[in-house]
């Protein structure tokens, strides 16, 4: 028997009068996986996390927490959430917003400081929330997804208004939380970080799901910069026949970051004078434009 | 965890309402009230201590619900491991703590004061009408917290407020209008079922309406978390 998705949802439907936000949308998050939605804005993605979480009723479809309601205490213990620009009672300090959901997750205290020092918040912490920065007002609200250890992490826009140290904490606790099996959906607008930290994309458009994308399955691109292009363009053509060059840069499929250096060397050995060599992800960007953008 | 309310909660909404510069004036105002009068049995339901009485319900019951609801906190408290039942009875246990509170220290300065000139005569009498002089005033507390669970914002008080000028003039205005049709003795019935009654009267406590009352109380509580069950929670972009 298979244990039961992290998140199941099937069918979800959901519309503001006329305007259809999400539209028979059908995805899983499964245990140790993270799973990234991209689509322009309005495209429906945080209302596809709200209604997993039924903090939205569904016009249609079901969303299933560890195969249970989303509304059944038990899988809620389970579960995080930090939404975009997440808002707290002004007057309330950061530390003791974090105390009151320990008290409400019935867990001791000392986690919220603990997760104070590992997200930065110690100086924020004693102030009230009303004072905070966009960034800080992020990491507390990640804080607060992270207090009860979650089995299941949804997060919206995580990184926006944080400084690059804020967007490498929250990578790091991803990627660590990953480890230990939890899954995370991750809405972001970051490109870069999706392709970085993701195992999967979801494609979403219109409310609708366009396509999904296996990040870590897909083949990566090896992109040299050559000084003398044009002097070994035959060389390398016969070489690689696979491979392509342009401008100056020649482009060709590898399976991961251990098949580069032969490539580099075998450049090297067909006379290429290399200036840049780098590893190119899964082509998220161009995928986006095609799938998203209607670009070819 | 109590399935009724959740403790966590009511100890957060009586902090963050009771220490609210309106709630702690107000309560200010009325120890003053108490420190130059003398406690009575209708201290709470009559003159200038009930106004303000009343006035700090309307305060702390004003989008008690809606309030959290509309800054997206209490989508974040909902995902908790606990009851949307459990989370409403805390915002009102909460606040009906502020206004149990207020009214006990101003009832005590107003003993204390009272005592002082040698105006009270140490019965206990006074004590067991304390509580029963609070119980209208929580009911309206919770009627505000059931009108919140549908409503937006501090909406919720202003349509209380409309609703009792409203069936004041009503009641007052109705049978001076339409003399013929003789409404004065059926809106005087009906005026001892708009709302929680006073149970203390001249002659002491009235049962029937202190029961009246304790029905009123636990009615609008249930129908506020009827009502926020049926709700969304998840915050509107604007």
């Amino acid at each position: 028997m298979t244990a039961a998705p992290a998140l199941e949802a099937r069918g979800l439907r959901k519309a503001y009068g006329t305007l259809l936000a999400v539209d028979d949308l059908s995805f899983e998050v499964a245990p140790g996986e993270i799973v990234g939605i991209l689509g322009p804005n309005g495209a429906g993605k945080t209302t596809a996390l709200q209604l997993a979480l039924r903090l939205l009723h569904p016009d249609a479809g079901e969303a299933r927490l560890f195969g249970l309601d989303p509304e059944d205490l038990a899988a809620r213990r389970r579960v995080g959430y930090a939404p975009d620009g997440a808002h707290f009672p002004p007057r309330m300090t950061g530390q003791a917003l974090l105390e009151l959901h320990c008290d409400l997750l019935a867990i001791p205290r000392s986690r919220a400081i603990a997760l104070i020092g590992q997200l930065g918040l110690e100086e924020p912490a004693r102030r009230p929330t009303g004072t905070y920065s966009r960034g800080q007002v992020q990491r507390l609200g990640l804080a607060q997804a992270l207090l009860g250890e979650p089995d299941l992490l949804l997060l919206d826009e995580p990184t926006a208004g944080l400084d690059p140290m804020g967007v490498a904490r929250i990578r790091a606790v991803l990627v660590e939380l990953r480890g230990r099996g939890a899954a995370i959906l991750l809405n972001s607008h970051l490109l870069s970080e999706v392709e970085r930290v993701c195992d999967r994309v979801l494609f979403v458009k219109g409310g609708r799901l366009l396509r999904t994308h296996d990040v870590r399955g897909s083949m990566r691109h090896a992109e040299v910069r050559l000084a003398n292009a044009p002097a070994v363009a035959a060389r390398i053509a016969q070489a690689f026949p696979q491979g392509t060059l342009e401008g100056g840069r020649f482009r060709i499929a590898i399976s991961g970051e251990e098949a580069m250096p032969a490539v580099v060397r075998e450049l090297v050995a067909l006379g290429g004078e290399i200036v840049e060599a780098a590893i190119k992800g899964a082509e998220l960007e161009e995928l986006y434009l095609q799938l998203v953008e209607g670009r070819a | 965890m109590n399935r009724l309310f959740s403790w966590p909660i009511a100890r957060q909404t009586a902090r963050e309402r009771g220490l609210a510069p309106p709630a702690l004036a107000i309560t200010l105002v009325l120890v003053l009230l108490a420190a130059g009068g003398r406690p009575s049995p209708g201290t709470w339901s009559g003159g200038a201590s009930a106004f303000w009485l009343a006035l700090l319900v309307l305060v702390l019951g004003a989008g008690l619900l809606s309030s959290e609801v509309e800054s997206g906190h209490a989508q974040l408290v909902l995902l908790r491991p606990i009851t949307r039942a459990a989370w409403v009875g805390g915002r009102l246990f909460g606040s009906a703590l502020v206004v149990c509170l207020a009214g006990a220290i101003a009832w005590a300065v107003g003993l204390v004061a009272a005592g002082a000139r040698g105006g009270f005569d140490g019965s206990p009498a006074w004590f067991t009408l304390l509580p029963i002089g609070l119980l209208p005033h929580l009911g309206w507390l919770a009627t505000l917290a059931a009108i919140s669970a549908v409503t937006r914002g501090w909406s919720n008080a202003a349509l209380l407020v409309a609703l009792r000028f409203g069936w004041f003039f009503g009641r007052n205005a109705l049978p001076l209008a339409l003399p013929r049709w003789n409404l004065g003795p059926w809106l005087l019935a009906a005026d001892r079922y708009f709302g929680p009654q006073d149970a203390v009267d001249a002659e002491g406590i009235v049962p029937s309406l202190l029961f009246w009352d304790v029905l009123w109380f636990l009615g609008a509580w249930l129908l506020a978390v009827l009502l926020f069950n049926q709700r969304e929670l998840a915050r509107r972009r604007p």
